[in-house]
């Protein structure tokens, strides 16, 4: 099992995903806006880093400061889950995608 | 050919039902009669650039069929420059039904049985159950073989949902669903499934991502007893279901006990802001079958209390305790069918709420003299009286109200076992406890109820029987206004307890903004910036003790 997951994600699937890992001794990163800094899913994780402004596309959906995020704090999984990254249809060989290794 | 198209030929040639249709280039006429006839009646000509409605027509038998056909290929000419049309077979009574999948990397895949998804008001959905209502065991076992199948076609690997849509107009059967989309991702509703197969479904998401193989063969898989979802929103059922945002000024869940769950995000204090999705909570809910489940979320429906926002809540109470729901006449036109019954009418305040609130504050004002009795240097000052009242003069506080274009003042006197309430030429008997919860248990005329009452500033929120009523309190006596704090210094209105910091330093907060919440003689007060700015140094951590007029937290102006 991992050790450190990094979960891409806020609102009440994080809390839930942060509550598993809780549960098997996995450490979780949060990560958060500047609207979500007191968010549940913040205060829940082992630590929590800043992306951006409240607007998703400043925070959320940015991928490439959330891999570097991961990297940082060496978390060897992301959980991406419902929502910001899947929110279309995808063509389904993209779907192995959803847990993300580093 | 979109994604959705190329989807669907996939899962056709994986062998996987999809809704009977012709997707042709050759639009001959003859044809597509001919198509539709082999199709069966009723079907659905649409436009191939579709959108909107425009041509569309639903076409009931052959007779209707070539004049349909020409005005949907005249209305799709006009609107998108694109007469070319497909056909579908037109569902009278369709279920969204769908199947949880999961795979790994080493080739094992399992269903994890399906969910009903059918209660949704524009594709959004509301309340979702597992398993299936009257879904046959044979049924099943092929709509489960086949999102086998379908994620076995595209070699899967992790969680999935297969969702189907079935035509009951006949009742659920094997050959009557098709299949619509693969959402590649843990589904919002799936905790019921997690709650009908006791497994833990981001535990399995993990061992998968890990390399490791899917915990459970398909044979060690079964179903017991029926879960059921309800989601709690922040909109306006009243005003369109318009998303909402605000301050959850209170928000206490039931008590999870066995069979009750609450997947949530935010905790009381938290705001609904405009960037994010509007939920609130899951509600979910687990019986020994379908009726038991439902009680227990019409149940824990009532006991949920949330104020400072509109929410769906009403709304969520009259789907659960409809008959047709009960009766699982479900499909996917249900909550438009029933729409007047289940859209809310709005709850009228009564004189029992100026009452109850009147009640509260005569409360909160005892708690606080005690709270400042009990820390004065003479806690047996005759002026340090907890009771709020002096010497033997029989007399009485006024509350006063917004009430219509007008305003109601709510006289309060105290008696031997506790007070008299005069309102509207009435007075009721009244006495009343604050419970740890927060919520009040009051006695009314003999009549004990459970209430819960919410200030935040001149708004009073009264919670009664799980509805919200708002009131507008007119301070007459602007020095009562201790939970508000000045611009600038907030201080400590009573001696007490910081149970709750929702700033840090640095946050930029509004006037209004809840910042801390303290607690005295177990009555919660929440203390709100009194001017817009940025918080500046705080004081205390949750937890601390402190005295009356204590400096807590220093707002800065924005621009300093």
């Amino acid at each position: 099992m991992f050790d450190k997951i990094l979960i891409a994600n806020r609102g009440e699937i994080a809390c839930r995903v942060i509550d598993t890992a809780r549960k098997l001794g996995v450490k979780t990163v949060a990560v958060y806006s500047e609207a979500d800094a007191n968010a549940r899913h913040v205060k829940m994780a082992d630590e929590a880093v800043l992306l951006g402004p409240a607007e998703v596309t400043e925070s959320y959906l940015k991928a490439d400061k959330i891999l570097q995020i991961a990297k940082d704090t060496g978390a060897q999984a992301i959980h991406p889950d419902t929502g910001f990254y899947l929110k279309t249809p995808l063509l389904p060989k993209n779907a192995r995608k959803m847990v993300l290794h580093l | 050919m979109g994604l959705k198209d190329a989807a669907k030929a996939m899962m056709e040639k994986a062998g996987v039902p999809v809704v009977p249709g012709y997707h042709g280039e050759d639009q001959d006429p003859k044809l597509l009669a001919s198509e539709a006839e082999r199709i069966g009646y009723p079907v659905l000509i649409k436009a191939v650039a579709g959108g909107g409605g425009k041509g569309m027509r639903r076409v009931n038998s052959a007779k209707e069929f070539p004049a349909a056909l020409e005005g949907a290929m005249r209305e799709a000419s006009n609107a998108f420059g694109d007469e070319r049309v497909l056909i579908e077979k037109y569902l009278t009574k369709p279920r969204h039904i769908e199947v949880q999948v999961f795979a790994d990397k080493h080739g094992n895949v399992v269903h994890l049985f399906e969910r009903d998804c059918s209660l949704q008001r524009r594709h959004q959905k509301v309340i979702e159950e597992a398993p299936a209502p009257d879904m046959p065991e044979k049924m099943r076992a092929v709509m489960g073989e086949a999102a086998v199948a379908a994620a076995k076609a595209i070699a899967y690997e992790g969680a999935g949902t297969v969702e189907f849509i079935a035509d009951v107009s006949d009742g659920l059967k094997e050959d009557g669903f098709y299949f619509m989309e693969m959402n590649t991702r843990l589904q919002v509703e799936h905790p019921v499934t997690e709650l009908i197969t006791g497994q833990d479904l981001v535990h399995w998401q993990l061992i998968v991502a890990d390399g490791g193989v899917l915990p459970l063969a398909q044979e060690d898989l079964s179903i017991h007893g029926h879960a059921l979802e309800a989601r709690l929103y922040a909109e306006d059922p009243q005003n369109d279901f318009l998303p909402a945002t605000g301050p959850l000024l209170r928000l206490r869940p039931p008590q999870a006990e066995d069979g009750v769950r609450v997947d949530t995000g935010v905790l009381e204090g938290d705001s609904v802001t405009p960037f994010y999705d509007p939920m609130i909570a899951k509600l979910i809910v687990w019986g020994q079958d379908r009726d038991a489940a439902l009680r227990k979320m019409q149940a824990a429906l009532a006991r949920y209390e949330v104020a400072g926002l509109v929410t769906n809540l009403e709304f969520l109470k009259n789907i659960a305790s409809h008959p047709a729901f009960a009766q699982k006449d479900l499909d996917t036109a249900f909550i438009e069918r029933f729409r007047d019954d289940l859209v809310p009418q709005g709850a009228k305040v009564k004189d029992r709420h100026y009452a109850l609130a009147a009640l509260y504050l005569t409360l909160q004002k005892q708690a606080e003299d005690a709270a400042v009795a009990a820390h004065s240097s003479d806690p047996y000052s005759p002026w340090n009286l907890a009771d709020g009242w002096r010497l033997n003069d029989v007399a009485h506080v006024d509350y006063s109200f917004e009430y219509g274009d007008g305003e109601i003042t709510v006289m309060v006197t105290q008696t031997e076992t506790g007070c008299d309430i005069r309102l509207s030429e009435k007075t009721i008997s009244a006495s009343a406890d604050i419970l740890a919860d927060g919520s009040m248990r009051a006695n009314l005329d003999g009549h004990i109820i459970k209430a819960a009452v919410v200030i935040n500033k001149d708004r009073m929120i009264i919670i009664d029987e799980g509805q919200q009523f708002e009131i507008r309190r007119i301070e007459h006596d602007f020095d009562n206004l201790a939970d508000e704090g000045g611009a600038g210094a907030i201080t400590a209105p009573m001696p007490g307890k910081i149970i709750q910091i929702n700033v840090a330093s640095g946050d930029v907060v509004q006037r209004g903004d809840a910042l801390m919440v303290m607690e005295a003689m177990k009555m919660e007060h929440t203390l709100s910036a009194g001017s817009d700015g940025v918080v500046g140094d705080i004081y205390f951590e949750t937890g601390d003790q402190v005295d009356e007029g204590t400096l807590l937290i220093q707002i800065e102006a924005e621009d300093a």
